[in-house]
């Protein structure tokens, strides 16, 4: 959402009372969410088991109630919920798939949506840095209006468009990359199930926007680095480009790529369901997406405490590294807007 | 450019002088910046067609002609941009589909003003226990995945127009509050607010009439930036198709709906996808023109 946290400064003791605090409000965090969303989910009108086609004998009904535990006053039902979930790491059983449990689905579906996203993170900002590198020391050549191009591109349009017409073009018409899918096997090259084709366009894909951001972000946050006084001493001192680059330039530059960081992975999180509906990935996203649908509560209950989590966890952890990085944060001099 | 000497930067503050205010400066900035006069006009097209859709549109957004389905464009005289699946015309869509984005666009960060500036202004200036709860307050919602609340929250109570704008407010406003508070902070200590308090201005008029004036610039950027996400926003929920409702067109439902099409009827993807960037861009170009226009550190 927004970039521009404000930055509190701590210092020895005091940090570890920051992290400790945030530690506390994290779980705070977990609970309201816990709470909304389950009192929201049962708040839908229609359940899973309100007869549609064939209507259900009552007692026959009475019992699948007794036994997802749907009868029992709502208070009693979180309560019950919660003890199992923190407890016995128990999430309950999924409507869409009886036969199994929502630990064991998503135990069985993460690991899909955790490729997406690492290989999406490093496309992004690999390729976003060296990018935003490149076009800050060549401002104005054409790698640096492709850059900005690519840049205005990847902020304009959203992931999911993006795939649309990314399949149009690499899957119907040249038919070089497959439609969908992930870790297919026909579509992995070289008979090994690590370099798959039906990788490319749904990385691809999602990694244009935030590679657009970290691109814009890192190509003026160099420009920005290579004005200042210290940089112009480093030159003046008679200091090599390469160590000027690496030494003063990059090392300054890169600390509010940090601030992205915390603001990209979250919402990469997120963005996962457009990416895996279109291209028929069956990782978390297209079941957050396929439970809603089917109003399956406890898969849905399980994978938003899940996202909720890793969300906070991603905003504690930036703030730590940020405070941990730069000094001035540390120092006493107020940072952020 | 006559049509853009209106700007909503134009707003001069009250028995002001008219000539070098802040508002002044930064529209001649704004308006020397081309990329910013650019994405200016782009917005002000869109919001025509959004205000005026049915005068400006060929046909009603729901007006289904039976034997003139998925035509292409400049098939048929009448469709200049051809027609979807069930046979409306498609320009009419992508213009009504404008008073869809912009609606959502604008209302979501109305309420996000509205919520976010006074939430914001009290937690800066009462400080102490308010500030607390409300800081809180707001650290909790930042850890609230939003996106995915939306479409929990679209779930629960189903799509439409009021529903969208309100699933895409909850998480809106913080980022305002947030904002606000940190401007009111930084202003409070300042000598002009203290010399109002000593004078006995009452503490909602100090907010009022000395602090959020000279808070409201970032917030308007904000905003500004605002805009393009909640549209961003609706168009991903609409794509899903747990957002806006048929018959009314929305230019993410029409890229979603096209999908099933797009292989043979590329032009039901093309020109929502157009539409959209092209709204993106407006909005991007005319935040950025604002925020350089009013940024202290840009005034000679």
């Amino acid at each position: 959402m927004s970039a521009s946290r404000p930055r509190v400064t701590y210092s020895g003791n005091s940090m570890a009372r920051y992290i400790f605090g945030r530690i506390l409000s994290l779980i705070l965090v977990l609970f309201i969410v816990s709470v909304v969303t389950f009192f929201l989910m049962h708040q839908v009108p229609g359940g899973p088991f309100d007869e549609t086609k064939a209507p259900l004998p009552p007692a026959a009904k009475e019992n699948i109630l007794r036994k997802y535990g749907l009868d029992k006053p709502i208070h009693i039902q979180y309560l019950n919920y919660m003890k199992n979930a923190v407890l016995h790491f128990d999430f309950g059983i999924p409507f869409q798939q009886p036969t199994t449990t929502v630990t064991a689905l998503i135990a069985k579906s993460w690991k899909v949506t955790a490729q997406v996203g690492l290989m999406t993170v490093t496309l992004a900002f690999g390729l976003g840095i060296t990018l935003g590198i490149y076009a800050a020391y060549h401002q104005n050549s054409w790698v640096d209006n492709i850059t900005t191009f690519v840049a205005m591109l990847g902020i304009t349009v959203p992931s999911f468009v993006v795939a649309m017409w990314l399949i149009l073009f690499f899957a119907v018409r040249l038919k070089w990359l497959p439609m969908g899918g992930w870790n297919a096997s026909e579509t992995c090259l070289i008979g090994s199930a690590y370099i798959c084709t039906d990788w490319i366009l749904p990385v691809v894909a999602y990694a244009l926007g935030p590679l657009a951001i970290i691109a814009r972000y890192t190509r003026s946050s160099v420009v920005d680095v290579m004005r200042q006084d210290f940089t112009r001493t480093a030159q003046a001192k008679g200091l090599g480009e390469q160590a000027i680059m690496f030494r003063h330039i990059l090392r300054n530059a890169l600390i509010p790529m940090v601030t992205a960081l915390g603001v990209i992975i979250p919402n990469l999180l997120t963005g996962s369901i457009f990416i895996e509906a279109v291209f028929r990935i069956n990782g978390l996203g297209k079941f957050f997406v396929t439970s809603i649908f089917n109003r399956d509560y406890p898969m849905i209950m399980a994978l938003f405490l899940l996202i909720a989590f890793l969300w906070s966890l991603t905003y504690l952890f930036t703030d730590i590294v940020y405070t941990w990085i730069d000094p001035r944060v540390r120092l006493g001099a107020e940072g952020g807007v | 450019m006559t049509a853009t000497a209106a700007t909503p930067l134009d707003v001069a503050p009250p028995g002001g002088d008219r000539h070098r205010t802040l508002w002044h400066d930064a529209a001649r900035r704004f308006l020397r910046n081309r990329l910013a006069v650019f994405g200016l006009t782009i917005v002000l097209i869109f919001l025509f067609l959004a205000v005026f859709a049915d005068l400006v549109a060929p046909y009603p957004y729901d007006r289904v002609y039976f034997d003139r389905v998925l035509r292409f464009p400049l098939d048929l005289p009448g469709h200049p941009l051809g027609t979807d699946e069930v046979g409306r015309d498609y320009l009419s869509r992508l213009i009504y589909g404008a008073r869809t984005s912009m609606t959502v666009g604008i209302a979501v960060q109305i309420v996000a003003f509205s919520i976010g500036v006074p939430l914001g202004s009290l937690a800066g200036y009462v400080g102490g226990r308010t500030d607390f709860v409300i800081s809180r307050f707001i650290d909790i919602m930042t850890a609230f995945p939003g996106l995915m609340f939306s479409i929990l929250i679209i779930s629960v109570w189903g799509g439409g127009l009021t529903k969208v704008i309100f699933a895409l407010s909850i998480t809106s406003w913080i980022g305002i509050a947030r904002l606000t508070r940190g401007q009111i902070l930084s202003l409070r200590e300042k000598e002009y607010v203290e010399a109002a308090r000593c004078t006995g201005v009452s503490r909602n008029r100090i907010i009022l009439r000395h602090l959020l004036p000279n808070a409201l610039t970032p917030i308007l950027v904000a905003i500004s930036f605002g805009i393009p996400a909640a549209i961003f926003g609706e168009a991903g929920l609409s794509f899903l198709g747990i957002g806006i409702n048929d018959p009314i067109p929305s230019w993410g439902k029409m890229v979603g709906v096209s999908n099933a099409y797009v292989r043979v009827y590329w032009h039901l993807a093309l020109f929502p996808t157009i539409a959209v960037a092209l709204a993106m861009l407006g909005f991007s170009f005319v935040g950025d023109g604002m925020r350089d226009a009013l940024d202290p550190k840009m005034i000679e």
